[in-house]
């Protein structure tokens, strides 16, 4: 199966939510189903802690760096986890991309604090 | 032929909302618009700046401070894009480095024992905006804001001014954020002057001192209205300049509550003897 990137601004594949404090990735894998990353908590030595939630409710936490993800144009993928390969719009992968290397986006949920 | 001498020409603290590309791009006569492209044309034009060493609000790690050595700097979206409450148009920008500056940075912060490493990152909208806006077209350093102590900030800071000194380059910090930062406030059609009153005392506080030459005493504000006001990057912007433009005072350039709850201000330093 081709999964063919189109920006779809209604439905954001990557979030970042100020109240919980956790970014959000919304990827496809080559079979059309959909994945979630859930960033959950960055580390003092800027190691994070990831929640992957596989199409079948299988849920992985994960203590990754950002060179456990490798990322092309169009997909995702990350080590440990395997099965995964997760295709997003480059909009939204860079933007991931960017939070796993220490960038804090203006948030899609505010809070009242940030980061 | 004796080798010139670098200096750092100015430091600026300025607003960073991805709104500004917007009125920008409308042709909009906005205070905060037309102070940015004024600034933008000072740096060019006026300073003759060879370079701009930017401090994104938005890249904040926490184990050090980065600095991107690329040649070439591209942007990232990393704001809400419309039709969504808040949303904005999507904006790209892409910049010039200047790896020499960046390695020279890189080199002396960790000879001065702080936490500096390179990272590869590019531009988020923290540093690309008020870049977009100002036009400038010369080579951007890019560095990390960090979630690091104000008073390694203010090392730092004196850091990069001692680089820039002994680098031959004439160059210009540009550390973006806003004062009070409650995006959770906000409202987008506020009326003028609508603000709400914590955030209009938080500002004026910071304002009247970094205009006495005491931003590093904005430590000593109440800690519940700064709690309540929630300044962007902590105002660890703030305390990077003090630490490179010695504790220069700031000059207002222009003062916008905006949306109710966003403290949008325009700060310029010179470089002051220390």
């Amino acid at each position: 199966m081709n999964v063919t990137a189109s920006l779809d601004t209604m439905n954001p594949q990557f979030i970042y939510d100020a109240l919980r404090k956790v970014g959000t990735g919304r990827a496809t894998d080559p079979l059309g189903r959909q994945w979630l990353i859930e960033f959950t908590g960055r580390n003092d030595d800027d190691s994070m802690q990831v929640r992957i939630i596989s199409p079948e409710d299988r849920t992985q936490e994960l203590l990754v760096t950002e060179e456990d993800f490798h990322f092309s144009d169009n997909k995702v993928r990350i080590k440990g986890v395997d099965d995964f390969i997760g295709f997003m719009h480059p909009v939204y992968l860079k933007k991931m991309r960017g939070f796993t290397r220490g960038n804090i986006p203006t948030p899609d949920i505010a809070g009242p604090t940030l980061p | 032929m004796t080798p010139s001498t670098g200096e750092l020409l100015k430091s600026y603290f300025v607003p960073n909302g991805s709104y500004l590309m917007e009125l920008a791009e409308d042709g909009s006569d906005a205070e905060q618009v037309k102070v940015l492209q004024a600034i933008g044309k000072a740096i060019e034009q006026d300073l003759k700046a060879d370079a701009i060493i930017v401090a994104s609000p938005h890249w904040l790690p926490k184990s050090a401070f980065f600095v991107d050595c690329g040649s070439i700097h591209e942007s990232f979206h990393d704001y809400v894009l419309r039709p969504a409450p808040f949303g904005r148009r999507f904006f790209t920008h892409v910049m010039p480095g200047h790896p020499e500056l960046a390695k020279a940075l890189i080199s002396a912060g960790q000879q001065a024992g702080l936490p500096v490493k390179e990272k590869t990152y590019g531009l988020d909208h923290g540093a690309f905006c008020p870049l977009k806006v100002m036009g400038v077209r010369i080579p951007v350093v890019p560095i990390s804001m960090s979630q690091r102590s104000h008073e390694e900030c203010v090392q730092w800071g004196k850091v990069i001014r001692k680089t820039v000194e002994e680098s031959g380059l004439r160059v210009v910090l540009l550390a973006p954020g806003n004062l009070t930062h409650r995006l959770d406030l906000r409202i987008e059609k506020a009326k003028k002057d609508e603000y709400f009153g914590d955030g209009r005392r938080f500002d004026r506080e910071v304002c009247d001192l970094v205009a006495a030459g005491r931003s590093r005493d904005v430590d000593k504000i109440d800690p519940a209205l700064w709690a309540a006001a929630a300044p962007e990057a902590n105002l660890c912007n703030l305390f990077m300049i003090a630490g490179a433009s010695g504790d220069a005072p700031g000059s207002i350039l222009q003062y916008h509550g905006a949306i109710y709850s966003v403290g949008d201000v325009t700060f310029a330093f010179d470089t002051v003897a220390v």
